[in-house]
């Protein structure tokens, strides 16, 4: 199913909840969180939640850019990025 | 005189579950864990039992994070390489953390950086998570493949994940033999140790074999039973049912696990390793390489075949195989062949390929332990000249149950044994 998104938050809560399901993380998240750093994700996490993200959102998301990301603030500017691009 | 070894921890996830408790059990009550498999599975085939731990549920043996992005292999492996560190009294903090200047020297030894080590059997690597993602690849396209299917599937992962799991940070090796696979890696592990590479070493096996796939392959080998019963030696016997499971155990060198106080299971006091050179597919007829390395494995155990109390053999139940291995072991034990006892428990539960000579391992340490051979399950006539002394339907106490050779023979004419000599420092349970 295809949602159009107009916020970043929004884009920021479909983000969180991915990665409640996909690695169990409960704790408190902001845009700051660090992928890497404070989540542990490596690569392969990262990449598996933008095809995951691609689909939810029906998106294109490059995995370069995905692997880029340093905070979860970054992940969502990329999607934004992509939608725009996208629409 | 090179120093010995002995195994000081065990872990195993067998068809019947996890740990050593529940499989003891159920091989003195000669329980058999073979059973039919799903049916849709084994369609296509015509092995349709098995030993499947079809009790298994990884999310609750292993965190979600870690379980999801593993083939069932792995997460047997690193169940039990798990149960192996905790049996053997140590933890993940014991395996890589700085050594302070006052630490024993068990520890100040290899720098406490690299001591510990990891080194795996398997055959058949993560086929059922690749099946699963080659399908998607298929039917939806690549982005539909799981970024984690390479780690998944290769062999390796056992011993990556166990290394990341556990904090392992000395050496490291797997091993793809078919039936000889955990063989290899236990040779390997005591080598290593021998050489000063590491002072705590992991060795096993851990195999997943019940994906449609790869028991097509094991068909078409025309290695597998046809009348769905794992009979080795009978008169009877058509070839392998398969098993699923995963066993390790902790090896170290004697003078470390006596300064640790560790409890130690038994020496691995010898072992040895030949090949048929012959036909890819079939064993040589006649034994003498298999029994070759029997021999080189006692010679190594400064052992004679008079002080041979019980052999477990691979006992892979294909007819040439089990004629092959009974020249084998009479040719390797001359005038005692027909006293030592012969016995094959993984009839009950079958053969984990990759795995099974771990799983042994790890049987006929608790055979020592407990001071009682386990019984080879379905074995009610072998022929008339095998002329062995099979331990067969029921367990038989040992009068003395010290010295136990473990066999294992792999396609393309791979042979191997080890001799597990009963510790002086072991304990007896009664």
């Amino acid at each position: 199913m295809s949602v159009h998104l107009t916020h970043s938050d929004e884009v920021f809560s479909v983000i969180c909840e991915m990665l409640a399901e996909q690695l169990g993380i409960t704790t408190s998240l902001s845009l700051e969180t660090a992928l890497h750093d404070t989540l542990g994700m490596d690569s392969l996490e990262v990449v598996e939640l933008g095809v995951d993200l691609e689909k939810k959102l029906a998106l294109t998301l490059s995995d370069e850019k995905l692997r880029a990301c340093v905070t979860l603030g970054d992940l969502v500017t990329v999607v934004l990025a992509a939608e725009q691009a996208g629409e | 005189m090179t120093e010995s070894l002995v195994i000081t921890g065990l872990g195993i996830v067998s068809p019947y579950g996890v740990g050593p408790q529940v499989l003891w059990e159920k091989l003195l009550a000669g329980e058999s864990a073979i059973h039919p498999l799903p049916a849709d599975e084994v369609a296509h085939v015509q092995c349709r039992v098995g030993g499947q731990y079809s009790a298994f549920r990884a999310e609750k043996a292993l965190p979600m994070r870690v379980a999801r992005k593993l083939d069932r292999f792995t997460q047997f492996g690193l169940v039990a390489a798990q149960e192996a560190l905790a049996d053997a009294g140590l933890t993940s903090a014991d395996l890589s953390s700085p050594v302070p200047d006052d630490a024993p020297a068990w520890q100040r030894s290899t720098q406490g950086r690299e001591r510990a080590g990891i080194m795996v059997g398997n055959n058949l690597g993560g086929w059922e998570f690749a099946e699963r993602e080659l399908r998607n690849l298929w039917q939806s396209g690549p982005r539909e493949v799981s970024p984690y299917m390479a780690t998944a599937w290769f062999p390796a992962a056992v011993q990556g994940n166990i290394s990341i799991q556990l904090g392992i940070k000395g050496i490291g090796r797997t091993f793809l033999c078919d039936r000889a696979s955990s063989a290899y890696a236990l040779i390997h592990a005591a080598r290593c140790l021998q050489r000063g590479h590491a002072s705590l070493l992991f060795a096993g096996g851990a195999e997943a074999p019940f994906s449609p796939y790869a028991a097509l392959c094991y068909q078409t080998s025309q290695l597998m039973s046809q009348q769905q019963v794992y009979r080795p030696f009978d008169q009877a016997h058509d070839g392998l049912v398969a098993g699923e499971g995963a066993a390790f155990v902790m090896m170290e060198r004697s003078s470390d696990a006596l300064e640790r106080g560790a409890r130690i299971y038994a020496e691995v006091a010898g072992w040895a390793t030949t090949h048929d050179g012959g036909s890819f597919a079939g064993v040589a007829s006649d034994g003498r390489q298999y029994a070759l390395a029997v021999e080189r494995a006692l010679e190594d155990a400064s052992m004679t075949p008079d002080e041979v109390d019980c052999v477990f053999a691979a006992g892979s139940a294909v007819p040439t195989e089990d004629a092959s291995e009974v020249r084998a072991i009479h040719q390797a034990l001359g005038s005692a062949a027909r006293r030592v006892p012969v016995t094959i428990p993984k009839a009950a539960f079958g053969n984990l390929f990759g795995a099974a000579t771990a799983v042994d391992v790890v049987i006929a340490l608790l055979a020592l332990q407990h001071q009682v051979i386990p019984p080879t399950l379905h074995l009610q006539k072998p022929p008339a000249d095998y002329d062995l002394n099979f331990v067969a339907g029921r367990p038989r106490r040992a009068e003395r149950l010290e010295n136990v050779v473990v066999l294992a023979r792999g396609l393309g004419g791979a042979n191997a044994a080890l001799v597990l000599r009963r510790s002086s420092e072991s304990e007896i349970v009664a």
